[in-house]
């Protein structure tokens, strides 16, 4: 149930106009009625307080305007009240007898319109008053309207009729003064229609007269000229002109109204030419004046617009030569500017706008004394345009301090502040009456009050209280079912358990605090119910009021029953949660309770037991004396209970104090309302007593006199003061302006300063009353986002009594913002001096405690804080200290200002891609010919990834073997990118005769010119053509092939079985794909076949060189033969067609060797199994005759088609670069450089096209240059000597030679050129060789070389390391043995050795030879090996570069130590058997039938003795059988012996065969 | 997208030097927040002997593309501008150093050099013998310790013009 009282401090006859309002809304029927009848009363009031007021005629007008307005709202609330027609059709009439009695004294007819205005709600009332007026009796609406509207219309005829007759004088008087004056004119609105209406009746008109003229052939083209551009025409011609057109009126005889425009000047008119052009077709017609001739438009003012009282403006001067120059231009290029024709005016001027500079303000200037509140806003706004305007017109800019840190910030235009005054309210001033200051407590205490009632904590906390329960509740419930679960966690037990301990704790807390602020708000309440009292009482005192505040109290009323139920729950609550609280405290004590007893316990045992031992033995003993300790009492709760139960019920604490008010149950619930205007405000005229009276009359003058203004300092600068305010009724002050405050330095605070002075006063009398100060805005704050804050100020008076002004500014200050929501703010910084920078502060306030950790030990002002530091006084800081070194300032920085960290820059996508275009890793293939994309993120990451380094060994069970290959793999890569990274640099390098083409001098050779004469019309020797290469580039568009052709084979071996005859082809298998040759037969087979195989690149990146597909010839016996049929079939088909490949030897070529080379021509060995069996005579012959049968040969030309572009470049580069870097070597180096050049210029060497590169210098592992005789030792190296010492001691040196190069070709090999793209040969010494077990060609010969070297020892048989081309590896290293007249050549990768002179000699030609003393060049390399024959010590065919006796060059070898390989014994059985077993796996997967082999291979891995076991073909046979299930009878039977060698080289040999049963 | 500043301009020529058979060497030295992406970082010019006038000229492209994540250690252009004689010696003339404009744009920049002076036999020697005394460490020529112990002389201008792009320093609050 809700009461509203109503408690008026002043007796008043009559309610305000807000309660009925707010009752009406109610929509109750009763209320209504009764608000009618207070309506009439009212009405009726006002009336009589008009008529009174009506002898004061200067404010009548005054008065009636608040009658009427005061009508409207009455009215208004009678629309809102009623709503229904009933009232609607009383109210007008109502307000007809009102409006007539109101209006009937006036008799000036604005009043009548201010009135009608006033009313325009209800229009027919405001005209019933207007009407009523003249009439003195009230009519209809309708009759009052339509009076008026005749009214009007009357008028208005009238005033136009008028109007007509002035303007008829006003043109005949301009008529009578053209003819006068023989100047036509005319008005722009006429020259506009004449322009419309004139094109086609011109064009037909000029036309006319022209082909008249031109019929009588009489004019020549000046006269043309004359006629259309610049004729003369006489006035009678445009008089009679005149007659034909059609004049609008005699009120405007203009001769303009002709087709054309003329002017007239004198006694010439010209012709407008600018209106002439009208159509293009016929501006052909027309002939232009030169510029030489004079310009015919007139520079003079033939027409004045501003004498006809048209404003023009100021024209801007121009000179005249610059007008007539540009008339010219415009009257020459007429079709040029044949769009634009406005180019003249209508006077014969160029078209200008008038000088745009205006000295005078465009608009009047509003005056500033309208207190209009609507029009606040808009004047401010003006304002503020008029202070800017004023801003950008002053001339001189302020100074501005550079050495301010705002120096960089401050900028042309100023930064804009908006301070925001809304206003004052005085708490205490001298013209405070009792009351006033007894409302200002009031008011004071109600703002509080008002906070609280708001902030509505009871609700709040009784939310809080209840969750907190739940909460604990169901913890509690979840920590007992996890306590009888099965398997309880510990750990999450003892969570819940501190989590409810600490909600409880929350809990209690929460409790107390709504004690606490429900006895705060009832004090509270109490007070403002006291101050109202007081109010009240003063008022009733003295029996007015000089305030118009008023309270509102509501009560509502509670049961007390209620009430009751609700402290007794919260009672119960409260106890129910202290119990558990102790309980569960208790538990736990309990708990460290009996881990202490039993501890105590045990000691207590242990000690007796000790005593009884010690008594035994006769000792003295003393007594346990340790007490017990104490078992803890559970904490009464009765106390606290009752403690409880008095502070909810009664407010009072322990001791039975009250501390705290509340509410008492059934006390009511009061809230109270503050209502400001209320007018309770006694009239003076009605205080009762005199003198009071006039002490308030004389209070009230003094109110008025004073004015008050805000002077706002921006840092003690007068930025503006406010305009003066008066005092409002209840002491405040209003100034509600917003004050725009420029500055280029950003002020470090707003001072507002409040001023009082007197009306009238002098000026010195202006006392400052208060200050406040505004603090400044961050950078980001504007004016709107910032709420208002009041800031106190109190000034004492002279003697230090109380204040004697108090009161409270509001007002707010931040940055503007300009229309476009830019904050017109600048970033603002703050000194800090500790790192003498300027920060910014606002933003990140967790980086303010970083900068002041930054200190320097060395600037003086920091002394004091580290020595502090130091002392050790703040361990934390000495420790903050520590960590991050005390100071760096250089990284401070970087880290405070970077952009983005490091990483960022080293991930970006884009800048990946530009580093590595920049590199040469990415090149025009990857980006497909387009610009780098100038975003990350249409660079695909694809692009910018590091290509992949294939890595096979990926085996779980890695063994020694393997692990040594990676680790070789691994410093590989690191000496590649060594290197690579050498080439990089060396890439940039040029030398002289690279960067500059010396062309010869242009000698005529006469010879030359002869020769075509003497030449051979048809030469029978075609010149030979280079094949073009084709550049990497393109290498992914046009297909590639590998060209293989197969010319013949020699030496195969022939089948045991003489009847048969070998039928052998060659297949050719080059990256899955395969090819083979036509069957030939005979042991000489001749094929002459060319095989393409296509050959593709895995992908674009792909460098050719690296790509490590063996392109594998295996020549196979084709060998077909019938058999009886078996199983079933056998009646039907009798026989059977069997056909069969047999293996007969294979021989395998790196791509790479194909492609540097660029072809591999000659006759290649075939790689024959050691056994095959049923071929080759096996076992034929008697040992001594046994004859060693020749190896077969194949001989061969494989190419590519088209030619690749070789990366041999690099390589040369690369040398020049190492050779420049290192002085010592330069001698040798040019030496052989200049050997190079002479034998790379030699024609004929040309023609045959040698890859020559003798070479006396190669990089080592170190990636320096090495002497290349520094490689072999003078005596060679020791091979292991357990190698001869198998079974029993080989003595003969050749044997032993042929064991040695055996060994060496079983060492791995791992080429080179697929190791490092770009053929950068790193040459290893034999021991890491030997080491990595892993090389290539050269470490291959090396190490054979210094073997033999050392097997050779005091025979006659030189040693040479050869370098040249062999078939197939193309550039490789040989070892040459010279021994007297046999010359031999070791191929040391495969441990064979020739006759050098033979025709099976792999090599072809040598480039040099290397020995230990030195590097013999070779001068004629194009005779091949035959330079053999003339010994190294012929001039003429050997250059020698003997080693230099110095240090540098001593021999890099180092003894092998064999001791101890890589390979164990238990790894050699490992190995056997998983080669076995991966054969015997594959070929029964294979497939099996017959024969067998047996192979030796050298150990890498077991993929490629199964890729050797598979390259026979061992499985397929027996399984082209034509009949379909014959079913295969084959067996295979597969052995593999592992013998190890020393340093851990393995030798394996394979005996495969396959059964089929016959 | 980060800031990038492309430079890109020439080194045109050195001036005021006392002879005008000059070659120069120059190199671009930044702090550890930027980051070459493309273009040479150092190099130096071919010998120019002109055969009139006093300016010799090198007309040596610079191009260079940089990434920053700060405007700390802003790219400058160090120079050792050496005098070439008929002996085929080379002799030092000068060293100085010019930051790359900060405003994009073309720039035309001027760089006076120095170059150390020796003791009064040194000078006599270098003015008969040729030679002179040079900088051990060059990096003198940009560092600021260190310098007050030089002595100097002035040497002449070095010509450059440079045209510097910038790129994402208004998405960091750099204007420019």
């Amino acid at each position: 149930m809700l009461i509203v009282l109503q408690e008026a401090g002043q007796p008043e006859p009559e309610q305000p106009a807000e309660a009925p309002d707010d009752a009406a809304s109610r929509e109750s029927e009763k209320l209504r009625g009764a608000v009618k009848t207070k309506h009439d009363t009212k009405k009726r009031r006002l009336r009589k307080k008009l008529n009174a007021e009506l002898p004061a005629e200067g404010e009548l007008q005054s008065a009636q305007a608040q009658v009427k307005e005061r009508l409207r709202l009455s009215r208004e609330d009678l629309r809102q009240a009623g709503g229904e027609a009933a009232d609607a059709a009383a109210a007008p009439a109502t307000a007809d007898d009102e409006a007539a009695g109101a209006a009937a004294p006036s008799t000036s007819s604005p009043a009548a319109d201010a009135a009608a205005g006033a009313s325009a709600k209800s229009a027919t009332a405001a005209v019933a008053a207007a009407g009523g007026a003249p009439a003195g009796k009230p009519l209809t609406a309708k009759a009052l309207r339509r009076k008026k509207l005749e009214e009007e219309q009357r008028q208005q005829a009238e005033r136009l009729r008028e109007q007509a007759e002035e303007a008829q004088m006003y043109s005949a008087a301009h008529a009578a003064l053209n003819r006068e004056d023989r100047l036509t004119r005319f008005d722009a609105a006429t020259a506009q229609e004449l322009i419309r209406s004139r094109t086609e009746r011109m064009a037909k008109m000029t036309k006319m007269s022209w082909e008249a003229l031109r019929e009588k052939k009489e004019l020549t083209e000046d006269e043309q000229v004359s006629f259309f551009a610049n004729s003369v025409w006489e006035p009678d011609e445009l008089t009679a002109a005149d007659g034909t057109a059609a004049a609008p009126a005699a009120a405007q005889p203009q001769a303009g109204a002709d087709d054309e425009v003329y002017v007239y000047e004198g006694e010439k008119v010209y012709l407008h030419r600018a209106v002439f052009l009208a159509k293009a077709d016929e501006s052909k017609l027309y002939y232009y004046p030169s510029a030489a001739s004079a310009t015919p438009v007139s520079v003079e003012h033939p027409v004045n617009l501003a004498e006809e009282g048209l404003y023009v403006g100021r024209r801007p001067r121009v000179t005249e030569g610059n007008v007539l120059r540009l008339q010219s231009i415009l009257t020459m290029k007429a079709d040029v500017y044949e769009s634009k024709k406005g180019w003249l005016g209508e006077d014969g001027r160029l078209r200008m706008l008038p000088d745009p500079l205006k000295d005078v303000p465009m608009r009047p200037l509003v005056p500033d004394d309208d207190d209009d509140v609507q029009g606040v806003q808009a004047q401010q706004q003006h304002q503020e345009q008029l202070r800017l305007r004023q801003l950008a017109r002053s001339e001189f800019r302020p100074a501005r301090r550079w050495d301010s840190p705002f120096a960089s910030l401050e900028r042309e235009t100023p930064w804009q502040l908006e301070v925001d005054i809304g206003g004052v309210q005085f708490l205490a001033h001298p013209l405070f009456t009792r009351e006033h200051a007894a409302v200002s407590r009031l008011r004071q205490l109600h703002r509080r009050y008002a906070r609280s009632e708001k902030s509505n904590f009871p609700a709040y906390f009784r939310d809080r209280i209840a969750a907190l329960r739940r909460e604990i509740a169901k913890l509690t419930q979840e920590a007992a079912r996890l306590e009888r679960s099965q398997n309880k966690n510990e750990l999450v037990l003892q969570d819940y358990r501190n989590r409810v301990d600490a909600y409880r704790a929350e809990l209690s807390t929460t409790r107390h605090s709504k004690i606490r602020e429900e006895a705060a708000h009832y004090s509270l309440l109490i007070d403002l119910l006291n101050a109202w009292r007081e109010v009240r009482d003063i008022r009733q005192e003295l029996g007015f009021s000089v305030t118009d505040v008023r309270c509102d109290i509501e009560e509502a009323v509670q049961s007390r029953s209620e009430d009751e139920q609700e402290l007794l729950a919260e009672i119960r609550d409260w106890t129910e949660e202290h119990q558990s609280a102790v309980q569960a405290k208790h538990q736990l004590v309990q708990a460290e309770y009996l881990a202490q007893r039993q501890l105590y316990e045990r000691r207590r045992a242990d000690f007796e037991s000790r005593r009884l031992a010690m008594e035994q033995s006769g000792m003295a003993t003393g007594e346990f004396d340790d007490e017990p300790p104490p078992e803890p009492q559970p904490e009464n709760v009765d106390n606290f209970v009752q403690q409880i139960e008095r502070l909810v019920r009664l407010g009072e604490d322990e001791f039975g104090q009250v501390t705290c008010r509340r509410r008492q149950p059934g006390e009511p619930l009061v809230r109270v309302r503050l209502l400001d205007n209320s007018h309770v405000t006694t009239p003076l005229n009605d205080i009762p007593e005199q003198h009071r009276a006039a002490e308030e009359t004389r209070r009230r003058r003094m109110e008025s006199e004073f004015f008050y203004t805000i002077q706002i300092y921006a840092d003690d600068k007068l930025v503006g003061p406010t305009e003066d305010v008066t005092l409002s009724s209840n002491f405040a002050l209003h100034f509600n302006r917003i004050y725009l405050v420029e500055v280029v330095q950003p002020p470090s605070r707003i001072r507002l300063q409040l001023t009082e002075h007197r009306r009238g006063g002098f000026r010195s009398a202006v006392r400052t009353i208060g200050f406040a100060s505004l603090p400044r805005p961050d950078s980001q704050t504007t004016r709107a986002q910032l709420n208002f804050s009041e800031v106190q100020f109190s000034q004492t008076g002279a003697d230090a009594g109380p204040a004697e002004y108090e009161g409270l500014i509001r007002s707010r200050c931040g940055w503007r913002s300009d229309s476009e929501g830019n904050i017109l703010a600048p970033m603002l910084k703050v000194y800090d001096p500790q790192t003498e920078t300027y920060v910014d502060p606002t933003p990140d306030a967790p980086k303010l405690p970083r900068l002041t950790e930054m200190r320097d030990p060395n600037d003086p002002a920091f002394v004091r804080l580290n020595l502090n530091a130091a002392l050790g006084q703040d361990p934390q800081q000495q420790q903050q200290q520590q960590l991050t070194g005390g100071y760096c300032r250089l990284n401070f920085f970087e880290e405070e200002f970077g952009f983005c960290s490091a990483e960022d820059l080293d991930t970006d996508l884009r800048f990946r891609a530009l580093i590595m275009r920049d590199r040469g890793d990415i090149g025009a293939e990857q980006l497909k010919g387009a610009p780098m994309p100038a975003f990350a993120s249409l660079i695909s990451k694809e692009m910018v990834e590091e290509p992949k380094r294939e890595t096979d060994v990926s085996r779980t069970r890695a063994s020694e073997l393997q692990k040594m290959r990676m680790r070789y793999e691994a410093k590989m890569r690191y000496v590649r990118e060594q290197v690579t990274e050498a080439f990089n640099a060396a890439k940039g390098y040029r030398t002289y005769e690279e960067v500059i083409d010396e062309a010869k001098a242009v000698v005529v050779d006469i010879l030359s010119l002869l020769r075509p004469l003497f030449s051979r019309k048809r030469p029978l020797k075609p010149a030979r053509e280079i094949v073009s290469r084709t550049p990497l580039l393109s290498l992914a568009m046009a297909p590639i092939t590998l060209s293989v052709n197969i010319i013949d084979a020699i030496d195969l071996p022939s089948p045991n079985d003489s009847k048969q005859i070998l039928k052998p082809f060659v297949e050719v298998t080059f990256q899955g794909n395969t090819l083979r040759t036509a069957t030939m037969s005979g042991t000489n087979p001749d094929w002459n076949a060319s095989l393409e195989l296509p050959f593709r690149l895995r992908n674009a990146t792909q460098k050719p060189e690296t790509i490590s597909d063996p392109l594998v010839l295996k020549v196979f016996n084709d060998r077909t033969y019938s058999r009886p049929a078996e199983g079933q079939q056998a009646a039907d088909v009798g026989s059977v067609v069997v056909q069969e490949k047999h293996f007969l030897g294979s021989v395998s070529i790196p791509f790479s060797t194909v492609y540097i080379n660029e072809k591999v021509q000659g006759r290649l060995q075939l790689r024959v199994p050691d056994l095959v069996t049923g071929y080759g005579g096996s076992g034929a012959g008697d040992g001594a005759a046994r004859r060693r049968p020749r190896a077969p040969a194949l001989r061969v030309f494989i190419t590519l088609q088209p030619h690749l572009a070789r990366p041999g470049l690099l390589q040369q580069a690369f040398d020049t670069w190492v050779r420049a870097t290192k002085n010592t070597l330069s001698r040798l180096a040019d030496e052989v450089a200049g050997v190079m050049r002479q034998m790379q210029s030699n024609p004929e060497a040309q023609v045959e096209e040698f890859l020559y590169h003798p070479r006396a210098f190669v990089v080592s592992m170190e990636v320096k240059e090495v002497f290349v005789s520094c490689y072999l030792s003078p005596t060679g190296l020791a091979p292991p000597a357990e190698l001869f010492s198998r079974g029993q001691e080989v003595t003969d040196p050749q044997h032993k030679k042929l064991i040695i190069a055996n060994y060496v070709s079983l060492v791995p090999f791992v080429s080179d050129a697929s190791a490092f793209p770009g053929l950068i040969d790193i040459w290893n010494t034999c021991e890491e060789f030997m080491d990595y077990q892993a090389g290539d060609e050269e470490e291959h010969a090396v190490l054979l070389a210094n073997y033999l070297l050392h097997l050779s020892q005091g025979t006659g048989t030189q040693i040479y390391l050869a370098l040249g081309n062999a078939v197939p590896e193309g550039s490789t290293a040989y070892v040459v043995e010279v021994d007297g007249n046999d010359k031999y050549v070791w191929n040391p990768s495969l441990g064979l050795r020739f006759n050098a002179m033979g025709d099976r000699c792999p090599l072809i030609s040598i480039d040099c030879l290397i020995s230990a003393g030195g590097v013999y060049i070779n001068k004629k390399p194009f005779e091949g090996v035959r330079v053999l024959n003339y010994g190294v010590t012929d001039q003429n065919y050997w250059l020698h570069i003997e080693k230099p006796n110095e240090r540098t060059f001593e021999c890099i070898q180092q003894p092998i130590n064999y001791s101890g390989g890589p390979v164990g014994d238990s790894d050699i059985a490992n190995i056997e058997y998983e080669i076995e077993i991966t054969l015997r796996k594959a070929i029964s997967e294979w497939r099996p039938r017959i024969v067998g082999y047996s192979m030796r291979v050298g150990y890498m891995s077991t993929d490629e003795i199964l890729q050797e076991v598979r390259n026979t073909k061992l499985h397929e046979i027996g399984m082209y059988v034509d009949s379909s299930d014959a079913v295969p009878k084959v067996q295979f039977s597969c052995v593999v012996y592992l013998h190890k060698y020393p340093k851990g080289v393995l030798s394996i040999r394979l005996n495969l065969m396959a059964l089929n049963r016959r | 997208s980060m800031a990038e500043v492309h430079v890109i301009g020439q080194i045109v020529g050195a001036s005021e030097f006392p002879e005008n058979d000059l070659f120069c060497k120059w190199e671009a030295h930044f702090g550890p927040a930027w980051k070459r992406l493309e273009g040479e970082v150092s190099g130096q010019t071919q010998v120019d002997c002109p055969a009139s006038g006093e300016m010799a000229y090198f007309a040596h492209p610079i191009d260079l593309h940089f990434a920053t994540r700060g405007l700390q250690g802003w790219p400058k252009l160090h120079f050792e501008v050496f005098h070439y004689d008929w002996a085929g010696r080379s002799s030092l003339v000068g060293y100085g150093f010019a930051h790359v404009p900060s405003q994009p744009g073309l720039h035309k920049i001027d760089c006076v050099t120095w170059r150390p002076t020796g003791s009064f036999m040194d000078e006599v020697s270098a003015k008969f013998v040729g030679g002179g005394i040079q900088l051990k460490r060059p990096d003198l020529v940009y560092e600021l310790h260190d310098r007050r112990n030089v002595h100097s002389t002035a040497g002449g201008k070095v010509h450059l013009e440079l045209s510097v792009i910038l790129r994402n320093f208004d998405k960091f609050g750099v204007e420019c």
